[in-house]
C-alpha cells in the first residue's frame, strides 16, 4: 500500500513537469497548443530509445537530456512555419500533430514497436547505482521536479520571460521596440516543449514502458485540465492543480465501477471537471502573479545610463535626421500616399497635420517598416530604410508610438518601462539562469532608470499597476515614458496628445519639447490640435491626399486660410 | 479503381456535408466547435434507438434522428456555448469547451452502451452496380443529401430574411445588434440548422457502418481538415476540400498500407496549413477577428 502511494505521488511528480512545460508554452507565451501530449511522447520514445539501443547502461542523465533535445527541435520543426500562422491555425496544427503523432509512432514499427510500444526499458540508473525502491525514486523524480520548478521560475521572472509576457500581449508593439516576435515565440515554444520531453524521458524510466495510447488525446486533455484547473498564468497553480487531478485519479478508484469502464469514466470526469472550472472560474484557482517593484532606498552611487546618452553622436553633418523620397503606398484601388517626400532635421518638431486620411499615419507606417512601400526611399542619416523589419528600424534609432496607444496591458507600469529598454542581455532565453554579476547589475541599473522615467514622466505611483488599469491619458504618458526608455534619435509621435484632458495637455508639451531641446532627438509628430501644433512646432507639413502640399513654420501654414479650408473638409467659416 | 474513386466521392459528399455546418458555426460564433461530434453521436444513436428499440420504420426513424440532431445543437449552444458567448470569451476557452463536451460525449456514451459497435441496418445495403462498381443506397443518400442541404442552404442565405440576418451577424455582429437584429436567436437558429446537418450526415454513415462511441471523431477532424483545405469563401470551398480529402483518403490505401490512412489526411491537413493558412480558395483571412 504504501508502495503504491510513492507510485502514485511520484506520476504526479512527472506530470508536474509536463504540466509547467505547458504552462510556459500556453500561460505564458499564450500560444494556443493543442497537442501537449507530444512533447511528453517525443521526450518518452527518445529516452526509451536511447536508452535501450544507444546509450550505455547506468547514463540517466544523459538519456533524459537526449528527450528534452529531441522534444525541443520537434517544437522548432513544428514552431517554425506553424507559429507565422496566427491563433486558431496555430491551434489546428498542433492538434493536427497531435493526431499525426499517434499514427506515426503505431506505424514505425522498427523504430517505435508499433502499436505495441517499447518494454522493458532499463530504471534510472546512475553509474553503478540503480534506483530500485519506490522511495528512491520518488525522491529522484521529486529532486528533479523542484529543478525543473526552478528552472521555470527563474524564466518566468527573467527578462526573457517578461519579453514572452509582452508578446503574448501586442506582438506589433513588441516589434516597434526593436525585438523580435516570432524569435520569443519559437524560443519558448521550444523550451517548453524541452521541459515537457524531460517529463517523458523520467516517465519513459518510470513506467519502463511506451506505447502509442499513452499519449493519445486523453493525455492532452489531462494535462489541459491540470493545466486550466490550477491556473495557467500562474506556475505554482499549474503545480498545484496537477496534484489536485492526480489525486482525484485515485479517488476514482474507490467508485465502485463494471471492470473496463473505469478509462471512459476518467475522461466523463475529466470533461467535466474542465467544463466546470471553465463556467466558475475561466482563469483556475490561482490568477496571475505580477512582480511587485519597489524602489530600493541605497540607489547606486553612480547615476543610471542617462537617457540621452550618445546623443551628440546623433548630430549629423547635414543636420538632416531623416529624409524621405517619393513615398507611394496603394491599399486596394486607395492611393494613401502618392510621391510624399520631406525633411526632418535634427533636433527638430516637426509637425505633420492635415485632413483625415490623407495619410499621416500611413507616413509613420512606412518609414518604421510595418507597411511595405510600393515606392521611394526613406533615409536615416542617408542609410536606405526600406525593406528593413520594424526591429530592425527601431533598433537603429527610429521609433514610434501608437495612434491607439498600444501599451502592455497585461504588464505593470514599469515593466512596460522594462520591456522598452533595448540592448538587455537577459532577454535572451537562457541568460538569466546563471544569475550572473553582469546581468544581475545590468537588471538593477536598468530598475534604476525605469524608476528614473517613471518619475520623470509623474507616474512613480503607478510602477505596479498593470497598463489596462490606467487611464487613458496616462496610457498615453506611459507610451510617452516607454519610447524614452527605448531611447531613439528620431521619435515619431501619432497623435501624442489626442484625447486626453485640456487641463493635462501642457505636461505632454513640456515633455515633448525636452525630447528636443534638452535631448536633441529628432520628433515628428501627427497632430490635430492646432494650439498644440503652434506651442510645439519649429516646422509644419501640411500634407493632403498622399503628399506634402505646403510646408513653413507653424504661423504660417495654420494662418493659411485655404489649407485651413481643405484641412476642415470644405467646411464654411475658418477663424 | 473505380471502387476508390466512388468510395472517396461518398465520403467527400459526406465530410463536405459536416463541413457545412462547421463552417456556419465557425463564421457566426468565430469558433472550432468540437462538440460537433457529440451532435453527431447523438443523431447516430438516435436512430439506432428508434430503429432498433421502437420499431419504427426508417422513413420516420431517419428524419427523427436528424430533428433530434437539431435539437442537441441548440441546447448545446443554450446550455453551453451562449454563456461563453455573451461574455466574448476568448477562443482557446471556446475550443476547450467544445473539446470537453465531445471527450464527456464519447466516454459517456461508452460508459453507458459500451463500446461495442451497433447496427440498424444487419443485412448487405441495397445497392446498384455501376460501370461495374456497386454503389449502395447509403453513398448515395450521403451524395443526395450534401447537395440538397448545400441547395438549402444557398436559399436560406440568399432568399429569406431569417437567413441573411445570420449573415449580417457573421459579417459584423455589433453592426447586426445595431440594427436589431437578435443574436441570441440567430446564433440558435445558427447551432439548430448546424445540428440537423450533422443529423443528415450522421444517419447514413450509421446505416453503413454501424455506430459506437468514437465513430464521430474521424468525419468530425475530416470536416474540420476540409475547411482548411477548401477555405470558408463560400460554400463551394469547404465541398471542394471534402471531396479531395476524401479522394485523398481513399486512393491514399491504393498504394500504401491501409494503417497509413489516417495519417495521409493529417498530413494533407499540416501541410496546408503551413503553406497556405487562407486555403486553396482563400477566404479565410476574414476570420481573424477572435484569437
Amino acid at each position: 500500500m504504501k508502495d503504491y502511494l510513492l507510485g502514485v505521488l511520484t506520476l504526479i511528480a512527472i506530470w508536474m513537469i509536463a504540466v509547467q512545460g505547458y504552462m510556459l508554452i500556453k500561460g505564458l507565451a499564450g500560444l494556443l497548443h493543442l497537442g501537449h501530449a507530444v512533447f511528453f511522447g517525443l521526450g518518452a520514445y527518445t529516452a526509451a530509445i536511447l536508452s535501450l539501443s544507444v546509450l550505455p547502461a547506468g547514463t540517466y542523465p544523459l538519456s533524459l537530456f537526449g528527450a528534452a533535445l529531441v522534444s525541443a527541435l520537434g517544437a522548432l520543426v513544428i514552431g517554425a512555419p506553424a507559429l507565422r500562422a496566427r491563433g486558431r491555425y496555430f491551434m489546428l496544427v498542433t492538434f493536427s500533430v497531435q493526431l499525426m503523432f499517434i499514427a506515426l509512432v503505431s506505424n514505425l514499427h522498427g523504430l517505435t514497436g508499433g502499436p505495441d510500444g517499447l518494454s522493458r526499458i532499463p530504471r534510472a540508473q546512475l553509474g553503478t547505482w540503480t534506483v530500485t525502491s519506490p522511495g528512491a525514486t520518488l525522491a529522484l523524480v521529486a529532486l528533479i521536479t523542484m529543478g525543473c520548478f526552478l528552472f521555470c521560475y527563474v524564466t518566468v521572472h527573467s527578462p526573457y520571460g517578461r519579453l514572452v509576457r509582452a508578446v503574448r500581449d501586442d506582438e506589433i508593439a513588441t516589434e516597434a521596440f526593436g525585438k523580435h516576435p516570432n524569435r520569443v515565440k519559437l524560443t519558448i515554444f521550444a523550451i517548453g516543449a524541452g521541459v515537457t520531453g524531460l517529463a517523458g524521458g523520467v516517465f519513459a524510466h518510470y513506467m519502463r514502458y511506451v506505447g502509442p495510447t499513452q499519449f493519445s488525446l486523453d493525455l492532452v486533455i489531462l494535462f489541459l485540465v491540470m493545466l486550466v484547473l490550477g491556473g495557467q498564468f500562474n506556475l505554482a497553480g499549474v503545480t498545484c492543480g496537477t496534484l489536485l487531478v492526480g489525486l482525484l485519479i485515485e479517488g476514482l478508484r474507490f467508485l465502485p465501477l463494471p471492470h473496463g469502464s473505469e478509462a471512459f469514466l476518467h475522461q466523463v470526469v475529466f470533461g467535466a471537471l474542465l467544463i466546470t472550472i471553465l463556467f466558475l472560474r475561466p482563469d483556475g484557482l490561482l490568477r496571475e502573479r505580477f512582480p511587485r517593484y519597489r524602489r530600493s532606498l541605497n540607489v547606486p552611487s553612480r547615476p543610471a545610463a542617462p537617457t540621452t546618452g550618445g546623443v551628440p553622436a546623433r548630430a549629423t553633418a547635414s543636420g538632416i535626421a531623416l529624409r524621405t523620397e517619393g513615398l507611394a503606398k496603394q491599399f486596394g484601388g486607395v492611393k494613401a500616399l502618392d510621391g510624399c517626400s520631406f525633411e526632418l532635421p535634427t533636433g527638430r518638431i516637426t509637425a505633420i497635420i492635415g485632413p483625415n486620411g490623407a495619410g499621416k499615419t500611413t507616413i509613420f507606417n512606412l518609414i518604421t517598416g510595418f507597411v511595405t512601400l510600393d515606392s521611394g526611399q526613406v533615409y536615416y542619416r542617408d542609410e536606405p530604410l526600406a525593406g528593413l523589419s520594424p526591429a530592425r528600424i527601431a533598433t537603429l534609432g527610429v521609433a514610434r508610438t501608437f495612434q491607439d496607444v498600444r501599451i502592455w496591458p497585461k504588464l505593470t507600469v514599469i515593466e512596460n518601462i522594462l520591456v522598452a529598454i533595448p540592448r538587455q542581455s537577459g532577454e535572451r532565453p537562457f541568460r538569466g539562469l546563471l544569475l550572473r554579476p553582469q546581468v544581475m547589475h545590468e537588471q538593477r541599473r536598468n530598475l534604476e532608470l525605469a524608476w528614473q522615467l517613471l518619475e520623470r514622466f509623474g507616474l512613480e505611483h503607478k510602477a505596479n499597476d498593470l497598463g489596462e488599469a490606467l487611464s487613458y491619458a496616462q496610457q498615453k504618458m506611459l507610451a510617452l515614458a516607454r519610447l524614452s526608455a527605448l531611447d531613439p534619435a528620431v521619435m515619431l509621435l501619432d497623435e501624442p496628445t489626442a484625447g486626453v484632458d485640456v487641463k493635462r495637455i501642457g505636461v505632454f508639451l513640456d515633455h515633448i519639447r525636452r525630447f528636443s531641446r534638452e535631448q536633441r532627438r529628432t520628433v515628428c509628430l501627427v497632430e490635430h490640435n492646432m494650439d498644440v501644433v503652434r506651442a510645439l512646432a519649429d516646422h509644419v507639413l501640411f500634407v493632403n491626399e498622399g503628399r506634402v502640399v505646403a510646408a513653413g513654420n507653424p504661423e504660417e501654414v495654420t494662418a493659411d486660410a485655404d489649407l485651413m479650408r481643405i484641412y476642415l473638409g470644405y467646411s464654411a467659416s475658418v477663424s | 479503381m473505380m471502387a476508390y474513386f466512388i468510395n472517396g466521392l461518398a465520403l467527400g459528399f459526406n465530410v463536405g456535408l459536416l463541413a457545412f455546418g462547421l463552417a456556419l458555426i465557425w463564421r457566426t460564433a468565430g469558433m472550432i466547435d468540437f462538440s460537433y461530434g457529440s451532435v453527431f453521436l447523438a443523431a447516430g444513436y438516435a436512430v439506432l434507438f428508434f430503429r432498433n428499440v421502437l420499431d419504427w420504420p426508417l422513413w420516420i426513424a431517419a428524419p427523427a434522428a436528424v430533428l433530434v440532431g437539431g435539437a442537441t445543437g441548440m441546447a448545446l449552444y443554450a446550455g453551453f456555448y451562449r454563456h461563453f458567448l455573451r461574455r466574448r470569451a476568448p477562443l482557446f476557452i471556446l475550443v476547450l469547451l467544445s473539446l470537453a463536451i465531445f471527450t464527456v460525449t464519447e466516454n459517456g456514451l461508452a460508459i453507458i452502451f459500451s463500446a461495442q459497435r451497433f447496427y440498424f441496418i444487419h443485412d448487405l445495403l441495397p445497392g446498384w452496380t455501376v460501370f461495374g462498381v456497386r454503389v449502395n443506397a447509403a453513398q448515395l443518400s450521403k451524395i443526395g443529401l450534401a447537395l440538397l442541404v448545400m441547395v438549402g442552404l444557398w436559399w436560406y442565405f440568399a432568399r429569406t430574411r431569417s437567413g441573411s440576418a445570420i449573415l449580417a451577424v457573421a459579417d459584423n455582429r455589433q453592426l447586426a445588434q445595431a440594427v436589431g437584429i437578435d443574436i441570441d436567436w440567430a446564433y440558435l437558429r445558427v447551432f439548430g440548422i448546424s445540428g440537423l446537418i450533422a443529423g443528415a450526415a450522421a444517419v447514413p454513415t450509421v446505416a453503413e457502418i454501424g455506430v459506437d462511441p468514437f465513430v464521430g471523431f474521424l468525419p468530425v477532424f475530416l470536416a474540420l481538415a476540409s475547411i482548411i483545405v477548401g477555405g470558408l469563401r463560400d460554400l463551394r470551398g469547404p465541398l471542394i476540400g471534402a471531396l479531395v480529402l476524401g479522394q485523398a483518403f481513399h486512393w491514399a490505401v491504393w498504394k500504401i498500407p491501409a494503417s497509413w490512412q489516417e495519417l495521409v489526411a493529417y498530413g494533407v491537413v499540416i501541410i496546408v496549413l503551413m503553406a497556405r493558412p487562407e486555403g486553396l480558395f482563400g477566404g479565410m483571412q476574414k476570420f481573424h477577428g477572435r484569437t
